[in-house]
């Protein structure tokens, strides 16, 4: 909304010396004018006989001289006006000799007889002639000293008036009374984006004023500017936006000034500027403000203003809480109502002291005070004043925290301090006690007051100090929260372990360490005590356990165990009975931990011992065994309140299996078909009755057969409710293939995979044993190896392939080493040829991941084995010295295959790497 | 794992079975690892019965090396192959590792 004021007008232009210069001019002009006039006026009656008619007309020549030089006296303010002059005059000089001539005739015609025409002419011819002249001699005077000071003088401040004009920051320009731009400063065209000669003589209205701020247009009618015109007041206006050339507004304020000469209404001078950045500092200052009462509003602390003469001013919100009266009946009363005797009576003498003095208190520094509730109940406070002086007055500030609170928190920590079992200490970072709890005593022996302000090291023992600086030294530089343990001395020169979490409350300079002890001696020796235990637990049950898979003819027994705890229940065992049989073992003693592990120990002993006991007959015994193993174990495991399920196979050369299964229930034959059978067998855990009968079952493996022996361990992740495939199926898939000892191993990962839980609750137990397949391999697909190796012998050449995978290499080595065996190769040449070709094959597989088959060739003559490698993969681009360890691994593989053999060539062919490899070895 | 592990005084012996090669090289490193973390400094492996070791092998084998000395212990390799033997002279880490014939001689040594 526009608002106007009242304000003096301009004064009207040319003052000063060119003013005072017009009047000079305009006297003399009009003093030669009456000059001439009088001098024609009295000349004139003696030659006219129509003497009336002479006189007016001198008089008006005598007039329009006058009416002339006023004119000129007015305008002589440029220079080029000068020229006016001279035109006028010699118009009048013109205008004087053609009114003298027509007159001439006239009087020649007319009046000659009666005067001396001669003269009469002359004077009549002249009046114009002189008037001429001396317009053309004010005309010229425009460059004659005389007038010249006065045009300086003029010059200068018209050009002063223009610099100011085109350097002032604010845009300035002027409107003539139809709203025209006569002039614009260079500002304000740069604030507009137009160019000054564009903006001369358009409205300017419709150039920056055409829409108000929401893009609504402006009537020219309603807009203040113009109507300075109309009504002649100065109207300021700041909450409006001008309009750049480019479409844009920017927020303004501007003052529009009616222009007057000579009392009239010319038109108006504008001058505006842009306030974009005004607003935005407003608007700080708002926020800031806003922001200000919302924290007085809103603060925990009570914030109380009061005058010089102890007057309260306000009070927030938290004030009035403190306090307990409303800010109404705080406001206006003195602030002593809020504190109890003898504080009250001496505030004022205080206030006047230091308005006297500057002697405080309480100025600048915080204080604990005491103050008083309306209900008139004493509480202590933390007081904080600051002084603030506004336009003479002082105010006073004071920030009130209510320390009651506070005080009652530090009561109870300093008695849970003092109550506490663990021992409870500050400290400062220069490593000096602030604080100990009383249960130091009770502890290390020592009293709370004499380990005050000593250094906490002298209760460390030496061999944890570095470990407890170190500690210090993290905290302090802003880590986290610590637990670590230490040993700590008694005053006794005992030592107990102690296990603290510490912690600071600031790594400011009043940082304090917080740190929480608690004698662990007993515990710490208890863990160390099982932790041993458990070693020799987890070395004795790994003792006990098979060193590695057993081979006998056709049957390949193989098994992995991996305890869920250190040590774990499950057992496994496989060994050589007389006559090619194996006898495989199964068994989880249902616990785990240390007890169980004991416990799975003297069982597999028992079992061992008993099965073995009888070899001759034992595969028909199989089950009065069992019996006798439970007899023996049941016992113990009654009083342990344990029982172990267990499962035997004995399994003859010809795949015959006699077995027994003590209520283990998790035995299995994979067919070679692919079905699964499970061996179930009727008995009860060992340990469940004494006297528990078992059978002895049989069944029989065939080539290509598997039995398969499990824990529950693996069956429960197998077999999880809800699984849609049946678990043995599950268990086909997991296994891969049923070739021994690896699939053992591939059970095992996949179970630990799949558990839910990253640690598994149960151990893992699998034991294999297969039938035929080492005969299976060598009879029918090896038959066909065989045949290739012999031909390859034969003809000194031998060919393979090898998938992309470092598990083949193992069986493309073999076959080489067949074929080079079969041609006569040294034994040490061999070695050295397969080693090499190992390597250089991993290089590829690994590194060079091609996409298809690896193809390898061989040859061998009298003197000499040749190898060419070649795989489609990335390009060899050498081993790159990164200190890479993978790097400098590939690296010593390829230079061994270098070292082994007397030529390694790799190149690029079409695609391919060809690496040709070239052992001498006769 | 074809791995055997047995405790000698303060001494883990490990003896790897089969191959000792780029497919078992990481597992067999990362048991090694584990004794180390459950205390062992003085380990003994033992390679008689490592049908076959390749660089991977003896990475591992380098690597666990470093570990221990770095921690204070020892490793020592016992009763390499020829195989292994040779493997270990032409990389010329006979003269890093500690080799020795058998595996008492290795365990008195360390």
């Amino acid at each position: 909304m526009a608002h106007e004021r009242d304000r003096d007008v301009l004064p009207e232009p040319s003052p000063g010396r060119d003013s005072e210069a017009s009047r000079r001019l305009f006297t003399y002009g009009a003093l030669i004018a009456l000059v001439l006039g009088g001098a024609f006026f009295l000349a004139a009656p003696s030659y006219a006989t129509d003497v009336t008619l002479e006189v007016l007309r001198a008089s008006i020549t005598g007039l329009l001289v006058a009416l002339a030089l006023w004119i000129g006296a007015r305008e002589q303010l440029h220079r080029e006006r000068g020229w006016w002059f001279i035109v006028g005059g010699l118009a009048l000089l013109f205008l004087g000799s053609v009114v003298d001539i027509t007159d001439n005739y006239e009087a020649l015609n007319k009046y000659h007889v009666i005067g001396d025409t001669t003269h009469e002419a002359f004077v009549e011819k002249y009046v114009g002639f002189l008037g001429g002249f001396v317009l053309l001699l004010l005309g010229a005077a425009n460059w004659l000293p005389l007038v010249g000071r006065t045009r300086q003088a003029r010059d200068e401040l018209s050009r002063r008036h223009e610099l100011v004009l085109s350097t002032a920051g604010e845009g300035i320009y002027g409107l003539d009374l139809e709203g025209k731009t006569t002039f614009v400063n260079p500002a304000a065209a740069r604030m507009i984006g137009w160019q000054v000669s564009e903006l001369i003589g358009l409205p300017q209205h419709s150039v920056l004023h055409h829409s108000r701020p929401d893009g609504t247009p402006y009537p020219r009618e309603e807009c203040p500017i113009y109507a300075a015109f109309t009504d002649g007041q100065v109207h300021s206006v700041d909450d409006e936006v001008f309009w750049r050339k480019d479409g844009s507004s920017f927020p303004v304020e501007y003052v529009s000034t009616p222009l007057r000469e000579a009392g009239e209404l010319v038109g108006a001078v504008v001058t505006f500027s842009d306030i974009t950045a005004r607003l935005a500092a407003d608007q700080t200052l708002r926020d800031g403000e806003a922001r200000l009462r919302a924290v007085l509003e809103t603060a925990a602390t009570g914030i109380i203003t009061i005058d010089q003469r102890g007057v309260v001013q306000t009070v927030n919100p938290s004030g009035e809480q403190m306090f307990g009266y409303s800010a109404a009946e705080m406001v206006g009363r003195n602030v002593t109502m809020l504190m109890p005797e003898p504080y009250a009576s001496e505030h004022d003498e205080y206030l006047s002291r230091y308005l006297e003095t500057g002697e405080s208190h309480v100025i600048g520094i915080g204080r604990e005070v005491v103050g008083r509730r309306k209900d008139g109940t004493e509480f202590p406070l933390d007081l904080a004043v600051s002084e603030v002086v506004l336009e003479g007055e002082r105010t006073f500030t004071g920030i009130v925290a209510d320390l009651s609170e506070r005080q009652r928190l530090q009561r109870l920590h300093a008695s849970v301090v003092r109550v506490s079992a663990d021992l409870i200490v500050l400290a400062d970072f220069e490593g000096r006690f602030t604080l100990v709890s009383d249960s130091v005593s009770p502890l290390l022996g020592h009293s709370p007051e004499e380990l005050t302000e000593t250094s906490y090291l002298d209760i460390i023992a030496p061999q944890s100090r570095a470990d407890v600086l170190d500690v210090v030294a993290r905290l302090a530089g802003g880590g986290d929260a610590s637990d670590f343990q230490c040993f700590m001395l008694r005053k006794d020169g005992g030592l107990r372990e102690f296990a603290w979490h510490a912690t600071i409350t600031s790594t400011g300079p009043d940082g304090v360490i917080v740190a929480v002890g608690r004698d662990v001696t007993e515990r710490g020796e208890a863990e160390r005590r099982l932790a041993t235990e458990l070693d020799t637990a987890r070395s004795v049950q790994l003792s006990l356990q098979p060193a590695a898979g057993l081979v006998i003819g056709d049957l390949e027994v193989a098994g992995v165990c991996a305890p869920a705890a250190q040590v774990g229940g499950d057992f496994l065992d496989w060994y050589e009975q007389p006559g090619g049989v194996i006898a495989v073992t199964i068994g989880d003693v249902m616990g785990k931990g240390i007890p169980a592990a004991l416990l799975m120990s003297m069982a597999q002993a028992t079992m061992r011992s008993e099965v073995r006991a009888d070899p001759v007959v034992a595969s028909d015994r199989l089950g009065e065994q069992f019996s006798s193993i439970n007899n023996l174990l049941y016992e113990h495991l009654d009083s342990a309140g344990a029982f172990v399920t267990a499962f035997t196979a004995l399994v003859a050369p010809d795949g015959d299996v006699a077995y027994a299964d003590a209520g283990h229930g998790l035995a299995l034959i994979r067919r070679s078909d692919g079905r699964f059978e499970s061996l179930l067998g009727d008995g009860l855990p060992f340990g469940v009755l004494s006297d528990s009968q078992y059978a002895t079952g049989r069944d029989k493996l065939e080539a290509g057969d598997s039995l398969i022996l499990l824990t529950d361990g693996v069956r429960d992740v197998l077999d999880h409710p809800g699984a849609s495939t049946p678990w043995p199926a599950i268990l086909d898939v997991a296994a891969g293939r049923w070739d021994g000892p690896d699939a053992a191993n591939r059970i095992v990962d996949f179970v630990e995979q799949s558990a839910a839980t990253e640690s598994h609750v149960d151990d893992l137990t699998v034991v294999i044993l297969s039938h035929g397949l080492q005969s299976a391999s060598r009879s029918d697909e090896p038959d066909a190896e065989e045949q290739q190796i012999a031909d390859a012998v034969r003809d000194g050449t031998w060919l393979a392939t090898l998938p992309v995978a470092f598990d083949q290499l193992a069986g493309l080595e073999a076959a080489f080493t067949a074929f080079l065996e079969g041609r006569g190769v040294s034994e040490d040449a061999i070695m050295q040829v397969t080693t090499a070709l190992h390597e250089v094959l991993t290089n590829v597989i690994e590194h060079a991941q091609p996409s298809e088959d690896i193809s390898v060739a061989a040859t061998v003559d009298d003197a000499t084995v040749e190898i060419i490698v070649r795989d489609n993969g990335s390009a060899f681009t050498g081993a790159k010295s990164q200190g890479d360890e993978e790097v400098v691994e590939r690296g010593r593989g390829l230079a061994m295959s270098a070292e082994l053999l007397d030529d390694v060539d790799y190149s690029r062919v079409d695609g391919e790497n060809r690496w040709r490899l070239r052992k001498r070895y006769a | 794992m074809p791995l055997l592990v047995r405790r000698e005084d303060d001494a883990v012996v490990l003896e790897v079975v089969d191959r000792f090669d780029v497919v078992t090289a990481p597992e067999i490193k990362t048991e090694l690892a584990n004794l180390i973390g459950e205390g062992a400094r003085k380990i003994v492996v033992s390679l008689a019965q490592v049908s076959f070791i390749d660089s991977s092998g003896l990475g591992a084998l380098v690597s666990v090396h470093k570990d221990l000395e770095a921690l204070g212990g020892a490793l020592a390799v016992a009763e390499p192959t020829r195989q292994a033997e040779l493997v270990l002279t032409i990389t010329r880490l006979s003269s890093v590792l500690r080799v020795f014939p058998d595996v008492d001689a290795a365990l008195k040594e360390i």
